[in-house]
């Protein structure tokens, strides 16, 4: 069953939470990715790409922009733009059945509707085999108020369903692309999540990337992460997941 | 080393060792977690006597509608809803009666989230006399996926104003009756053991229990059977024992064992005994129903389970023997705040037993203390 619930896990947390492509620089102009667990995107123009993750879309509508904004001193730099409506999906997982995550107890109110706007600004730096990029965003959810009894008090999602609590949040990070060979590549990070009346959350993944041929490529890896929780005020926590996906590119 | 192979190994070594997994899974013995009230109360150095409770305190829920009991549908308490039910206990502890000594806890939570993560031991240790408690957990889990409970940490504990030693957690065999999916996120419960070091009382222990309350297979005679083993090696090797807890049986020869139309909610699948169908589970309504296996050996059927308990010559009942279905002496009930129809204790579910000597004649079934919780405590008074 351990083994179940890890696939389970697996699943739930590559869905969105993962996969964010942090990088300055676009998809090119008529691109097109896509994975298993991983986002739709879109190159829109030699200055703008369009996301959404076409899975998740219907219960929780997601889109996501982001526009290069050229070079600075070898530097790209791009701002992108997010916007969340949660609602639906908190819907489905509250009942009072199996696989409930959040609970119909009268006593708390219901789930309001939940709109979540994130900006985030990055600048990417090339080297020879590999490149750096710094980000930095803020997140609003605007009169949200959601019952503390509602978050999910479980890693990785507790930071991200918080907001809903909080109304705001923030996120800084540093992420590390490195081209080993035309089919092997690696990418590690490191982000903080900010919150109101919170000690940061730490999150770091490190993946593998495999070009199976060059439309394919499978990817493997982790994703760690570290933070207090409301049950564990004085003792961070950390836990670890494995990752894995399937990506797949074409042109338009 | 070529590179790709030892990220590759990092990567496998990373995800098969160091996962935290959702589900606490406990070793069949292991040391039990140990408490200490912050200030440390006056302890009589040579007591003549000890004053023994047992008391299922449902999570310091209180008699409030609780979602998985007594028709209820709240999930997730405020932190002042627990404090107050709380401060009930402890208030009727320390004013209402006599001087407990030991108490023997079941359904106590310590990090729950239905119970606003409140570590309800630590908090009867600052607010009672008690100094010391010993805790062994019954349901860990990280993220219980029904109802939307959350995360889960809540069993059996043991108070008392002397030190304790030795405390084991004793796992107890599992459920056989449900699916792979949900026995992993269910409870395991477990029985705790600790000797008290009190001077003038040398090898006493203390036993506490949480038997098995939905299973409709045979796990509550395994789990009593266990437990009966427990006793006699404590009692084979000189010692003595008090112990006692939420056993989830009848007394032997109940007339009544069948508290289907009883307990039976409006949102309840199923109209309990009225369902025609080859699927006879459908047919009791779970942890209603004490008649779901009968006598096999030496071994007795759910009815007269506890006569592996009464019918040991040296083990001698908190509640005299004869008074055992004396509906003065139930303590259990499903009534709720919001459904007054149900009667506040119908059955008998907490024992207490020794083997030291006979304490019926102080035996009490606290009939006044049946608003903090959905069970009543039983006490009695252990003679030196």
């Amino acid at each position: 069953m351990n083994i179940i619930f890890s696939i389970l896990l697996i699943a739930l947390i590559n869905l969105s939470i993962i996969f964010p492509r942090d990088s300055a620089y676009l998809l090119k102009h008529g691109e097109r990715s896509m994975g298993i667990f991983q986002p739709r995107i879109y190159g829109l123009n030699e200055k703008m790409e369009f996301s959404t993750h076409p899975i998740l879309f219907f219960i929780k509508p997601n889109m996501k922009l982001k526009i290069f904004h050229g070079q600075k001193k070898e530097i790209g730099i791009a701002s992108r733009y997010s916007l969340d409506y949660p609602t639906p999906l908190l819907k489905l997982i509250q009942h009072r059945n199996n696989f409930a995550f959040i609970s119909e107890d009268p006593d708390i109110g219901e789930i309001q509707n939940l709109l979540v706007l994130k900006g985030e600004l990055l600048g990417t730096k090339k080297y020879l085999n590999y490149f750096l990029t710094a980000k930095l965003g803020i997140s609003i959810c605007p009169g949200c108020k959601m019952d503390t009894r509602h978050l999910i008090d479980y890693d990785l999602v507790y930071p991200r369903m918080a907001i809903y609590n909080y109304g705001i949040g923030a996120n800084m990070g540093l992420d590390w692309d490195y081209t080993y060979s035309g089919k092997i590549s690696l990418k590690a990070d490191l982000d903080l999540l900010f919150l109101p009346e919170e000690h940061p959350f730490i999150e770091h993944k490190f993946l593998l990337h495999y070009s199976l041929s060059d439309k394919y490529t499978i990817s493997g890896g982790y994703k760690f992460c570290y933070g207090y929780y409301p049950f564990s005020n004085e003792k961070g926590l950390w836990n670890l997941f494995p990752i894995l996906d399937l990506k797949w590119k074409w042109k338009k | 080393m070529d590179f790709s192979k030892f990220t590759i190994n990092i990567f496998v070594c990373f995800c098969i060792f160091s996962c935290r997994l959702p589900v606490t899974i406990f070793d069949d013995v292991e040391d039990a977690i140990t408490y200490e009230a912050s200030t440390i109360s006056y302890a009589p150095k040579l007591p003549e006597n000890l004053k023994v409770m047992t008391w299922n305190i449902r999570y310091g829920a209180a008699r409030i509608p609780w979602f998985e009991d007594s028709c209820g549908d709240r999930v997730h308490m405020t932190e002042s809803e627990v404090t107050s039910h709380l401060d009930f206990i402890t208030q009727y502890i320390n004013t209402d009666i006599d001087t407990i000594d030991i108490l023997l806890l079941q359904e106590v939570d310590v990090s729950s989230k239905r119970s606003a993560y409140v570590d309800q031991i630590q908090y009867l240790l600052e607010s009672t006399y008690f100094n010391y408690a010993v805790y062994g957990s019954m349901w860990k889990s990280d993220l219980v996926p029904s109802g939307g409970l959350g995360k889960v940490d809540v069993g059996v504990a043991i108070l008392s104003r002397w030190p304790l030693t030795q405390a084991e957690r004793i796992q107890l065999p599992l459920r056989e009756d449900q699916p792979g999916y949900e026995k992993y996120f269910y409870l395991r419960r477990c029985m705790l053991k600790t000797k008290i070091e009190i001077e003038n009382w040398e090898n006493l222990y203390a036993v506490d229990i949480h038997a098995v309350s939905f299973s409709t297979d045979d796990t509550k005679q395994k789990h009593i059977v266990e437990y009966k083993s427990l006793l006699d090696k404590i009692d084979d090797d000189g010692f003595s024992f008090i112990t006692g807890g939420d056993l989830n049986a009848i007394p032997p020869a109940a007339e009544k064992f069948d508290y289907c139309e009883e307990d039976q909610c409006p949102q309840d699948a199923y109209s309990w005994h009225t369902v025609i169908s080859n699927d006879s589970t459908n047919y009791h309504r779970k942890g209603s129903y004490y008649n779901n296996f009968q006598e096999i050996g030496s071994y007795p059927s759910e009815r007269n389970l506890l006569t592996l308990l009464y019918n040991s010559t040296n083990y001698y009942p908190g509640i005299a023997y004869e008074d055992r279905n004396n509906s003065d002496h139930f303590t259990y009930g499903a009534y709720n705040t919001d459904n007054t129809d149900k009667s506040y204790h119908d059955r008998k579910l907490d024992y207490l037993f020794t083997n030291h000597s006979n304490w019926s004649q102080s035996g009490n079934t606290h009939q006044d203390a049946k608003a903090f919780s959905d069970h009543i405590p039983v006490s009695a008074i252990l003679y030196k």
